[in-house]
């Protein structure tokens, strides 16, 4: 389980916080979604639990040990797919099974596996530059999963990606969640594919610079973006988000 | 394939007119040799070269193995004094990506180190080397090593900071960095680094051995002074320019594309 306790985020003494008081409870196996207007701390949160940076107040404690620093318990997965363009897509894999010392033959085994869950398998030897942006997601996401990592950090995977194959990938991200059983936490700029995806979604607020909401959203799986449940939560929550966005910008005029 | 034909032909014209451009550059030298000397007798004929003296003379220097002797000598200095130069630049410079403050203070001294024509280390080998192989050797390396460290650093310095985040997400300690992500991904800079080290090295070796008197390309471009045959003197030169400019071709221009092509970059 991941706890975030009273966690807040300021860069310089004199300036404002980027991130007041956050606390939550994200359990295991939970999918868990971040929305809110750009440049209201989203990605310093994703940032603070992956341990890129540390909090100013407050602390964050993943099954009952507070987190220092970087670690393979929890992978993030960026923007951009962040392959290493001197390896080809199976080595890209094993990269992070020979980080934690995994021999030869398992890191074959494991990367052959999560490229068959991810459908690269016969991309395995293609250098990065070869494949498209949604198959270099996919063999990120590969890359991430190989490493058995308890929670997988999302930010915005899909949206460098065209919409057709951002609709695909978020089905198939779907089907490998519930095959895996991984903590997710996606932050995205699109209240849909939270709400398509999570289990739970998070509004951060721009005014307050924390949590505004959580939502359940208990619509059964597979989704589907037509349907009136779907469209109902996603109306509340795009409000929701509306106003944060007016207030940012009420504030910039100020 | 008829568009193929036709790239292959326009390839082949362009190959044309510059070949014809350099027969043409060589005859005129020829000429004005022969109208310079013998003509009008504006140079004495030993003080000007001519395309069929150098001829004449490279000819004489294969024949009686001095020149195959000097490249060989040369050649083996290079590896060897290039191969020096390549570890101590590669510790350098990773020694320098290792904090800002190290870099700071030694920056300003290998820039200097750097800018220093390398000739002028000449003196400094021989009086503590003596007249032999290890002072030209010590040139070579003074001439080149600082330039590798410099690229070696920069290199490490510009690795996209995505794949550095991207590694530690995964957990890869310091070390790990190194070996597994700075090292490789700096490759391209390190490469074009060695290319330019290259340049340096072989201008430097050539320093060392036309100062020192052992045997070599650069020995025998003296020989050449001591014999007052220019001919010989033109010839050696343009083999020194060839030497660098096939191993810079070759070699270096080799291993460079194909890593850039190998990361999708060409």
């Amino acid at each position: 389980m991941l706890e975030l306790k009273g966690v807040s985020k300021k860069y310089q003494e004199h300036e404002g916080e980027v991130l007041t008081s956050v606390s939550l409870e994200i359990e295991d196996g939970e999918f868990f979604g971040i929305v809110g207007p750009s440049g209201c701390g989203k990605t310093t949160l994703l940032n603070l639990i992956a341990g890129f940076e540390e909090p100013s107040q407050g602390t964050i404690i993943m099954d009952g040990k507070p987190i220092s620093g970087p670690g393979n318990d929890r992978i993030m997965m960026f923007q951009d797919s962040a392959l290493f363009p001197w390896l080809n897509v199976i080595e890209n894999v094993k990269f992070g099974l020979s980080i934690i010392g995994c021999s030869k033959e398992e890191q074959e085994e494991r990367a052959r596996q999560y490229l068959k869950l991810v459908k690269l398998n016969k991309f395995a030897n293609y250098r990065v530059h070869e494949i498209s942006g949604g198959m270099k997601q996919r063999a990120a996401l590969a890359r991430a999963l190989a490493m058995d990592c308890r929670v997988l950090l999302m930010d915005e995977p899909f949206s460098a990606l065209d919409k057709q194959t951002t609709n695909i990938l978020r089905e198939e991200l779907e089907e490998i969640c519930s095959a895996t059983k991984r903590t997710m936490i996606l932050v995205t700029h699109s209240v849909e594919e939270a709400v398509f995806l999570s289990d739970r979604v998070a509004v951060i607020g721009a005014g307050k610079r924390g949590l505004k909401k959580i939502y359940s959203i208990d619509i059964p799986r597979p989704r589907r973006i037509e349907s009136e449940g779907f469209l109902k939560i996603r109306r509340k929550i795009l409000d929701e988000v509306r106003i944060e966005v007016e207030q940012s910008e009420k504030e910039e005029f100020d | 394939m008829k568009r193929k034909n036709l790239i292959r032909k326009m390839f082949f014209k362009e190959k044309l007119s510059v070949g014809l451009f350099y027969v043409v550059l060589l005859l005129f030298w020829q000429l004005l040799y022969w109208i310079g000397t013998s003509q009008f007798r504006w140079w004495k004929s030993y003080a000007f070269p001519s395309p069929l003296g150098v001829v004449e003379s490279c000819v004489n220097l294969i024949e009686n193995g001095t020149l195959f002797q000097a490249f060989l000598y040369s050649a083996i200095r290079g590896v060897i004094g290039f191969g020096i130069a390549i570890i101590i630049g590669l510790a350098v410079g990773i020694l320098l990506s290792l904090s800002e403050k190290i870099h700071g203070c030694l920056h300003p001294l290998l820039l200097g180190l750097q800018t220093l024509p390398s000739i002028c280390w000449v003196p400094f080998a021989i009086l503590w080397f003596g007249l032999d192989e290890s002072a030209v050797l010590f040139v070579v390396v003074m001439g080149s090593a600082f330039s590798i460290a410099l690229s070696v650093r920069n290199g490490i310095r510009n690795v996209n900071p995505l794949w550095i985040k991207a590694a530690k997400t995964m957990g890869a300690d310091r070390k790990q960095l190194y070996i597994k992500v700075m090292l490789p991904a700096s490759m391209p800079a390190f490469v074009e680094g060695l290319r330019q080290g290259w340049s340096f090295a072989w201008r430097a070796l050539m320093s060392g051995e036309v100062m020192s008197a052992t045997v070599g390309l650069g020995h025998t471009l003296m020989m050449g002074r001591d014999l007052a045959d220019i001919n010989q003197v033109m010839l050696v030169m343009l083999v020194i320019i060839l030497i660098g400019i096939i191993i810079d071709r070759f070699v270096f221009w080799r291993i460079e594309e194909r890593i850039l092509r190998k990361r999708g970059l060409k």
